[in-house]
């Protein structure tokens, strides 16, 4: 989804600039301007749901699995809601990875943790290559290099996001719950529905994660 | 009264609000009402899910700290943290310890061989005793208990969402049912088109955490020349603000001594690809503190691109005084302000 505000930004104005006598009716300017500035905020309150590089000193630093044909889960978010667009569908998150391991792949999955898995499993043949799938939620990458590098991919529906996975509006809707929580610090107990998701990180064969960003985009 | 969140965001059709076209009740003015409540009910998240790679003995405990600013309309926590058992015998009893949240939990041993299974994700919720906007320290303290050793992989927090909003000025709920078409336009705080503007004032849509390095054993160095913090670079980005920015502010800090007195000091620095930054935090202090604030540009959305990706790769570094040593306990960076 590309901006959804006019100017792909927010606009900063003085009041005096759109509101300029007491006794003038508000004008269509300072309307759009509202506008265009609550869907800009909207369209940059995506969140980073990951960000680490492998520190450096002693001891094992990275996220890794070794000979195995099944995919393993290395690392994960805990849950958390989903920004969810207009129309149903979910913000995409947005995927850059180190990894290494030349006999090793990776995959990103966005949904509910204990779905992953088995939204993963029909995805590798008998000598545990990832095969197809048909949903975007999951983006699976070719084999790691000898060293840690950013490795690329694609998500596994029609959309084929290079970068990204995202979540169809069906799907997103069938991931909603009810959740509990506060009204007000300190106050009475409520509940409403979330899309509640993970975003967790697997890999087969050989593989080991040095680093991911992982971010929530319209 | 409260306001229910809602599920989706707001999306506004701007192309009929023109000179001489009234602004419809029905569909703008109600998408405006259901984007500001968005905007004031979605929580952010303070700690993208950070690799610290720490072990935690046996009977002992780590404090992770990080820096950030929260947003004042948050009014619960989430810390998830994952961990393993690196005991064959006996599971593990953790304790998770943040704000006016504690929790214990069990986590089975496991060998040592190959391949790790997957790590237990723990969480811990800290429902926030008062609000907090102000810059300052955040953390989540990890006691293992005379089961076995742990191993900490993943530690992340996240602001809940609000599953309602009172209609109130700490939480701006705009009353929805006040905006639908044949009502009238209302001077009254939280309704109406006065609530819309009064939610839009309130609202901090900062996507807050940017990246953070928390350790649980320093890293040190006493070279004068630079050493890595971390053995890849970090992908970065920020928001984008303003017309025809290619980049965004953000604030960073260490938390970081001289392991003794005297000399020039040490030093955190902070280099980036594509926004060119080069920035440096003096360390002097004697006792583990966090530096002073600094702000630095790095690259922002491009909403050219699908993904909106513009990525800056981010190498943190450390270095003495070519004598004596600066320990590193942990890098925050987070935005500050999208005003």
């Amino acid at each position: 989804m590309a901006g959804t505000s006019e100017y792909t930004a927010r606009i900063r104005v003085e009041p005096v600039e759109v509101f300029n006598d007491n006794e003038a009716p508000v004008g269509s300017q300072a309307t759009r301007l509202v506008a265009n500035n609550l869907n800009h905020y909207s369209d940059i309150f995506g969140q980073v749901r990951m960000c680490w590089g492998a520190r450096a000193g002693a001891g094992t630093a990275y996220w890794s699995t070794a000979a195995t044909t099944e995919w393993a889960l290395l690392g994960t978010t805990g849950a958390f809601p989903l920004a969810i667009n207009s129309d149903g569908s979910s913000y995409r998150i947005r995927i850059t990875l180190y990894a290494q391991g030349l006999t090793g792949f990776f995959a990103v999955v966005l949904a509910p943790l204990d779905r992953a898995r088995g939204t993963l499993t029909a995805v590798l043949d008998a000598a545990g290559n990832p095969g197809g799938l048909q949903t975007d939620s999951v983006w699976i990458t070719g084999a790691g290099g000898a060293s840690p590098a950013l490795i690329s991919g694609a998500s596994q529906g029609p959309e084929a996001y290079s970068d990204m996975v995202g979540l169809t509006a069906e799907e997103a809707g069938s991931f909603v719950v009810p959740v509990a929580g506060l009204d007000d610090i300190g106050g009475n107990e409520a509940a409403g529905p979330q899309c509640l998701v993970t975003v967790s990180v697997w890999g087969t064969g050989t593989a080991a994660v040095y680093g991911a960003t992982l971010t929530e985009v319209p | 009264m409260t306001v229910p969140m809602t599920l989706t965001r707001g999306q506004v059709s701007v192309v009929g609000i023109a000179p001489g076209r009234p602004v419809a009740a029905g569909s703008q003015w109600s998408d405006m009402a259901k984007s500001a409540n968005w905007l004031v009910g979605k929580g952010s998240c303070l700690v993208p899910l950070t690799n610290p790679a720490a072990t935690v003995p046996k009977s002992g405990s780590a404090t992770f700290r990080f820096r950030v600013r929260p947003r004042a309309l948050a009014i619960a926590r989430q810390w998830s943290v994952l961990v393993r058992c690196l005991d064959p015998d006996e599971a593990a009893s953790v304790t998770l310890t943040a704000g006016t949240g504690s929790a214990t939990y069990a986590v089975p041993g496991i060998p040592t061989t190959s391949p790790l299974p997957a790590p237990d994700a723990l969480v811990v919720v800290d429902n926030l005793a008062s609000r907090v906007s102000t810059e300052g320290e955040i953390s989540v303290t990890v006691a293992a208990g005379a089961g076995g050793d742990v191993v900490v992989t993943g530690i992340e927090c996240i602001e809940l969402d609000r599953v309602v909003m009172p209609s109130d000025s700490t939480s701006y709920g705009t009353q929805t049912e006040t905006i639908r078409p044949r009502e009238p336009i209302l001077h009254l705080a939280n309704s109406s088109v006065r609530g819309v503007y009064d939610a839009l004032a309130a609202s901090d849509a900062r996507r807050i955490g940017i990246w953070h390095l928390p350790l649980a054993t320093a890293i040190t160095n006493n070279s004068a020349t630079y050493a890595g913090l971390t053995l890849v670079p970090v992908a970065i980005q920020a928001p984008k603000l303003n017309v025809g920015a290619s980049t965004g502010q953000v604030k960073w800090a260490a938390y970081a001594r001289m392991a003794t007195s005297g000399g020039s000091g040490g030093a955190v620095r902070l280099t980036t690809s594509t926004s060119g930054v080069s920035d440096v935090a003096p360390v002097t202090a004697t006792s583990f503190a966090w530096t002073t604030t600094r702000t630095i540009a790095i690259s922002c959305d491009d909403f050219g691109v699908p993904s909106l990706l513009k990525q800056d790769l981010l190498t943190a570094e450390l270095a003495g005084d070519g004598t004596r040593t600066c320990e590193v306990l942990g890098v925050s960076m987070w935005v500050d302000s999208v005003a």
